[in-house]
């Protein structure tokens, strides 16, 4: 099948970008970045600079892929990231426009990659629970209810991709954050911290300059993980409860 | 307190919604009521003056009312504000496209939205409040000696000049609540699991039963079925 794809070349940080079209033969049972290496491959041949565009596990699990395909963060699927999104999702002759993440946040490095360790920076700032060290507990020592558990599984399949910021009209960091502020209000060893985390983790998020969340929804419906709204409306509420707090 | 810990509850976005959601509570409040009070135009110029004159008659608490609101609205604008200020600051390049898939016109239109509220809102104040609009009807008198409000009300909306620009503020006021009011629910920390779904619709819902009813007095007025004589 004939592509042509309309991308984003940027040289670096701090040049001036611009969008560069292409033309290329891909197969139905490529995934979307092997379409992309197949371009990189001719373009190496004929001495030009490959796209740059971030990649890791190509299984849906990393996180690392990160491309606004014709609109969409990861493109048109469902729950499905850049990485496992195939060729057959689109038609012979279709023209599909690339572009990087784009947020104040995340800086373009270059071409379809951007900074993202805005992210690593609220993950840092509480993403995270004290345990001693030494030989790990039993598993079963710590009761936990089932409902309890999947729901916070669910928060916890966030990959930090950062679709969400892509695809919010106000580059909102705001289902990330709540994704990991959910994940572990929800579970006894998130506990100890959760007035400090839920505190310290939006500060950040506000620090590294994000939009803030006016419930628009599209960060659930860009999520590749299919994280919905209702981690937004967990942060809220452990921001309520730290607020009331005393301590 | 840690100056983290003071600046993330102070000045924070989450904290700034909280701001949104409950002056936002408040003025939907008022919305209601005041719904509620343009429908006893049905009862007619007894009942609706009647009604008008309680109101003024309360005195302080009228007073408190006022104040309230006002600062209800300056609040809400001010967050406002900050939030749409950093929101435009969040991307400063965008995309040639980007294709919404959840969003609705009315929660993109939020601050549009509630700029025109805001100018509608000092004209309907000038109008019936002030009585800066049509002076003379504000001088006019019932059987009882009191200002007559209802032939106020139906005379004013029996112009369809006047009868388009308040339709068009309802419109918006609907529109605006259509979003808000989910909104509300959510940054309250309340739509969650059950919930989640019934929540979605609240909105909606009260932004047409809103709708109906102050569409309802004027456009009655207008069709000749609430009448000044
Ligand atoms: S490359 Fe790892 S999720 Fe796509």
């Amino acid at each position: 099948m004939k592509i042509k794809l309309t991308v984003w070349r940027q040289r670096n940080r701090n040049a001036q970008g611009a969008f560069k079209d292409y033309e290329v033969e891909a197969s139905p049972d490529m995934s979307f970045l092997e379409m992309f290496d197949v371009l990189n491959e001719s373009l190496i041949s004929k001495g030009e600079e490959p796209v740059a565009f971030d990649h890791d596990c190509r299984e849906g699990i990393c996180g690392a892929c990160s491309m606004v395909i014709n609109g969409s963060p990861h493109g048109p699927r469902q729950g499905t990231t850049t990485c496992q999104l195939h060729m057959r999702s689109f038609q012979d002759g279709d023209h599909i426009v690339v572009e990087p993440w784009r947020a104040r946040a995340f800086p373009i490095i270059k071409d379809l990659v951007v900074d993202r360790s805005s992210f690593d920076r609220i993950q840092q700032a509480g993403g995270y629970i004290t345990v001693n060290t030494g030989a790990p507990q039993d598993a079963n020592a710590i009761p936990i209810g089932k409902a309890e558990a999947d729901e916070a599984f669910d928060y916890a399949a966030c990959i930090g991709c950062g679709a969400c910021v892509a695809a919010c009209p106000n580059a909102s960091a705001m289902l990330f954050t709540a994704s990991k502020v959910a994940h572990l209000s929800l579970l006894p060893q998130g506990a100890p911290e959760r007035r400090d985390r839920v505190r310290r983790m939006v500060t950040a998020m506000d620090g590294e300059g994000f939009g803030g969340c006016t419930n628009h929804g599209e960060c659930s419906a860009a999520c590749p993980k299919e994280i919905g709204q209702d981690a937004i409306t967990l942060l809220n509420r452990e921001f309520m409860r730290a607020g009331v707090s005393a301590k | 307190m840690s100056q983290g810990k003071a600046q993330s509850l102070l000045v924070s976005s989450v904290t700034l919604k909280i701001v949104m959601a409950i002056t936002g509570v408040a003025m939907v409040g008022f919305v209601v009521i005041h719904m509620l009070g343009h429908l006893i135009v049905f009862q007619g110029r007894v009942a609706y003056n009647d009604y008008a004159e309680f109101l003024q008659g309360l005195g302080g608490l009228k007073w408190i009312a006022r104040f309230g609101l006002l600062g209800m609205i300056g609040a809400h604008i001010a967050a406002a504000t900050a939030l749409t200020n950093r929101n435009q600051r969040a991307r400063p390049e965008g995309y040639v496209k980007l294709r919404s898939r959840r969003t609705t016109f009315a929660a993109k239109s939020m601050w549009f939205a509630g700029l025109a509220i805001f100018f509608a809102l000092l004209y309907h104040l000038a109008h019936f409040t002030l009585g800066w609009v049509d002076a003379e009807q504000y001088t006019w008198i019932d059987e009882f000696g009191r200002h007559d409000l209802y032939s106020h009300f139906v005379i004013s909306f029996e112009d369809p000049r006047i009868l388009g620009t308040y339709l068009a503020f309802v419109v918006f006021v609907c529109m605006h609540l259509s979003h808000g009011v989910t909104s509300m629910f959510k940054t309250m920390g309340l739509s969650r699991g059950r919930f989640t779904k019934p929540i979605e619709m609240i909105g909606p819902v009260v932004a047409i039963i809103l709708f109906l009813g102050f569409a309802a007095p004027p456009l009655a007025c207008m069709m000749g079925v609430v009448t000044a004589g």
